[in-house]
């Protein structure tokens, strides 16, 4: 090897080394040590040392915890409602932010803001829309005119029917802008040429859009769905701040609250990572089977 | 880069970083001065949960004890109670807790068991210490874990009614003088909630109640176990969950009576805040909570001062057959790990808190020094003397280094009754069966409870 060409696979590495230094310390580093701790009865309160209990922690979790069970269906549920949610809300918006000539940045950062706003800040606010006899939602729900089209007001946060939805609602308006500016990216990069040429053909709106922008965004949508998979199952804050104590009947207690208050509030470290790490097996399969699917395209 | 010309250089950074350094340089050297410190000066560490108004109060009082202490300085850390908790259970794990902190009575178990706290019994009878027959005996029960002290309460904070005192004279519950009466029984407790609720403007829906409650009531279904001849949960040495008794169904089925049979309480949910903010509005009539409350109440009427509410403070109801209300203390609390010069000046900034706790009460809470409660200044309190009658009959939850576990049962549990998921009977009963295993688990891995 010469001297030039060594001292470019050194200057890779370096230009590496900050950010895998920090991914080993943070990442990787944690998720083996939370393996091991998986294996071990350890609450970090009790005097007695950490015991090898093999898989016991995994067999508790999956076979015996009734709340790991509501926990996951929770998440389920967040993650089945949210998803498509996103993607159409997301998709309309990219659509409009393209078709805007005048003032695009405006529309741009408007759609994009309340992602800037801290998660807390975000689920107060809501959490006062959403009450029930004196929030702001169903004071308008209250109104004549809501009467007039048959709507009336909403138990929200407080039924075991609307607790997860209104979640949903609230998550959907705090972070639609990211995968709505990643889609319009991919848009803008659709040539042109093909829409024109689809329109002499005789091509509608709803042909164009089917036949050229989705195969052509196949791709882009691809990975705004796995990100936005991947973002659901570790959803926290936004029910965490919404409905700290797990929501009505617990339908808003997700996963990885419970795995929070596994691990903070009882101490019982062993049993939380043992659940984080089925969550991550989940998240890993359901990412790998996307990604296959992509490649396959 | 050369620069031909002076014109060139980037005159514009130059002073930017000249800036920068000079500013950073300052504040190291400067937090190095305060960590290398004078060697007289102890350095105190002081960890709370008061975030609101009484972090204020609580602060200042810091403020003024640095001042007047030249060989003590405490630095105060102030979050929120949730997160609180946690930080201070990761710090004390890793031997970084502060020399000071608070707890409530109901976590010191835990703190006790992981070997946080440094019992204070020496200090307190000490020559610079606290006469304990000053302090109410539960509330100094309270902190006695294992047959030990393991800190100060400085405050008490009981269960209390407030109501709108418009509202009440409005719908004509009113002594004889025509002054709003607050409901003492179960019979006036309902008939009040009966008179109370209304449709105001006539569109067929109930917009204002008597009674509504604020986040999941489990004080309030504590204090009305104790008060229907209940409340007790455990047996006698604590290896067996007995919350399925027939004194706590009783008073549950009242509850989900009130809730679902006669409809007068909207169903209490974990999250909701309404019945505060309906209060606050002068839409809910009734209100049972904490003393705390009542910076929330002076903070709205700061905010607004045309928009006054009404208010008194009384005695919590007796719905059962005997008086009885939850209450818990804030407890001041020394490090385990530190020496005994520390510990000496951790305790005379506690006494310190203790000696100026009307100062402290006027924040929302009621002082536990019997002797700072019969100053005059106290007694100008209507609220505060109101809710400081009460502490002959409060009732702490009981001291169990699984609280947290408890609570969390108990709320999830109790709201599904509330919820008419299942009955008041099947709630406990699903209760019991959680809590017997929790036990089961926690006797394996640290043995038996010391009966306290």
């Amino acid at each position: 090897m010469t001297s030039k060409k060594l001292s470019v696979t050194l200057s890779k590495y370096a230009f590496l080394a900050p950010y895998m230094l920090l991914f080993v310390a943070f990442v990787v580093a944690p998720l083996v040590y939370g393996f091991v701790l998986s294996f071990l009865r350890w609450e970090s309160m009790s005097p007695l040392p950490p015991e090898f209990i093999g898989l016991e922690n995994y067999a508790k979790a999956l076979l015996e915890d009734e709340y790991f069970w509501r926990a996951m269906k929770a998440t389920f549920i967040f993650t089945i409602l949210s998803l498509p949610l996103t993607i159409v809300v997301a998709m309309g918006l990219a659509l409009g932010l393209v078709s805007v000539k005048n003032r695009s940045g405006l529309y741009r950062a408007a759609v994009y803001f309340p992602t800037l706003v801290n998660v807390a800040v975000v689920g107060i606010i809501w959490r006062w829309f959403y009450s029930t006899e004196f929030g702001l939602f169903n004071y308008f729900l209250e109104s004549p005119l809501a009467a007039f089209f048959g709507l009336g007001p909403l138990a929200w946060l407080t039924s075991v029917d609307t607790a997860m939805p209104s979640v949903v609602l609230m998550n959907l308006w705090w972070h639609v802008g990211a995968p709505a500016i990643i889609l319009m990216a991919g848009l803008f990069q659709i040539p042109t040429q093909y829409y024109e040429a689809a329109t002499i053909d005789g091509a509608g709106a709803w042909h164009r859009f089917w036949h050229i922008t989705i195969p052509q965004l196949k791709p882009v949508l691809l990975f705004v769905i796995i990100m936005n998979i991947i973002r659901s199952f570790q959803v926290f804050g936004q029910t965490y701040i919404l409905t700290p104590t797990g929501g009505p009947e617990l339908t808003t207690r997700v996963i990885v609250q419970y795995i929070y208050e596994t691990a903070f509030e009882s101490y019982r470290m062993g049993y939380a990572s043992a659940m984080s790490w089925i969550l991550f097996a989940i998240i890993a399969v359901v990412s790998i089977i996307q990604f296959r699917a992509m490649r396959s395209n | 880069m050369r620069f031909e010309k002076l014109k060139e250089l980037p005159i514009g950074w130059i002073i930017f970083f000249s800036f920068y350094l000079v500013v950073s340089g300052f504040y190291v050297l400067k937090s190095m001065r305060t960590s290398i410190g004078d060697e007289d000066v102890i350095e105190l560490r002081f960890w709370n949960g008061f975030t609101g108004r009484d972090g204020d109060k609580m602060t200042s009082m810091v403020k003024r004890f640095n001042a007047e202490n030249d060989d003590i300085h405490i630095t105060v850390q102030r979050m929120q109670w949730r997160t609180y908790y946690n930080k201070l259970f990761v710090a004390g794990q890793a031997e970084r807790e502060p020399e000071v902190f608070i707890s409530h009575a109901k976590s010191l178990p835990r703190f006790v068991r992981a070997d946080f706290v440094r019992p204070i019994d020496d200090l307190i009878n000490g020559e610079d210490g606290i006469d304990t027959s000053d302090i109410d005996e539960i509330v100094w029960e309270s902190v006695n874990i294992g047959g030990q002290h393991v800190g100060l309460p400085i405050d008490v904070h009981p269960l209390g009614l407030y109501y709108n005192t418009k509202l009440f004279e409005e719908v004509g519950i009113v002594d004889e003088s025509g002054k709003a009466k607050p409901p003492s029984n179960q019979t006036e407790f309902v008939s009040a909630l009966r008179k109370l609720k209304k449709d105001r403007d006539n569109d067929g829906r109930i917009d204002q109640w008597g009674f509504m409650f604020f986040f999941f009531p489990m004080h309030i279904i504590h204090s009305w176990m104790h008060q229907f001849g209940g409340g007790t949960y455990f047996n006698e040495d604590f290896t067996e969950c007995i919350i399925n008794n027939a004194e706590n169904r009783k008073a549950l089925e009242f509850l989900v009576d009130l809730i679902h049979e006669q409809k007068l309480i909207p169903v209490p949910l974990p999250q909701d805040s309404a019945g505060w903010d309906g209060f606050k509005q002068g839409r809910v009539g009734m209100f049972l909570g904490g003393i705390f409350m009542l910076n929330d109440l002076r903070a709205v009427e700061e905010f607004d001062p045309n928009n006054k509410i009404e208010y008194a403070g009384a005695f919590t109801p007796t719905v059962g057959h005997k008086p009885a209300m939850w209450a818990d203390s804030h407890v001041a609390c020394i490090s385990s790990t530190i020496d005994d010069r520390k510990a000496k000046a951790a305790w005379r900034f506690i006494k310190y808190v203790s000696d100026n706790s009307l100062e402290w009460a006027s924040g929302g809470q009621v002082p536990v020094r019997k002797s700072v409660r019969e100053l005059p200044a106290f007694q100008e309190m209507q609220l505060h003397v109101a809710f400081a009658e009460q502490l002959p009959y409060i009732k702490y939850y009981p001291k169990l280094p699984y609280s947290i576990e408890f609570e969390r049962s108990f709320r999830n549990n109790t709201s599904s009754a509330c919820l008419g998921a299942v009955t008041p009977e099947e709630a406990l009963e699903k209760i019991q069966t959680e809590m017997n295993e929790i036990i089961a688990r926690d006797r394996e891995l640290y043995g038996d409870i010391e009966a306290n």
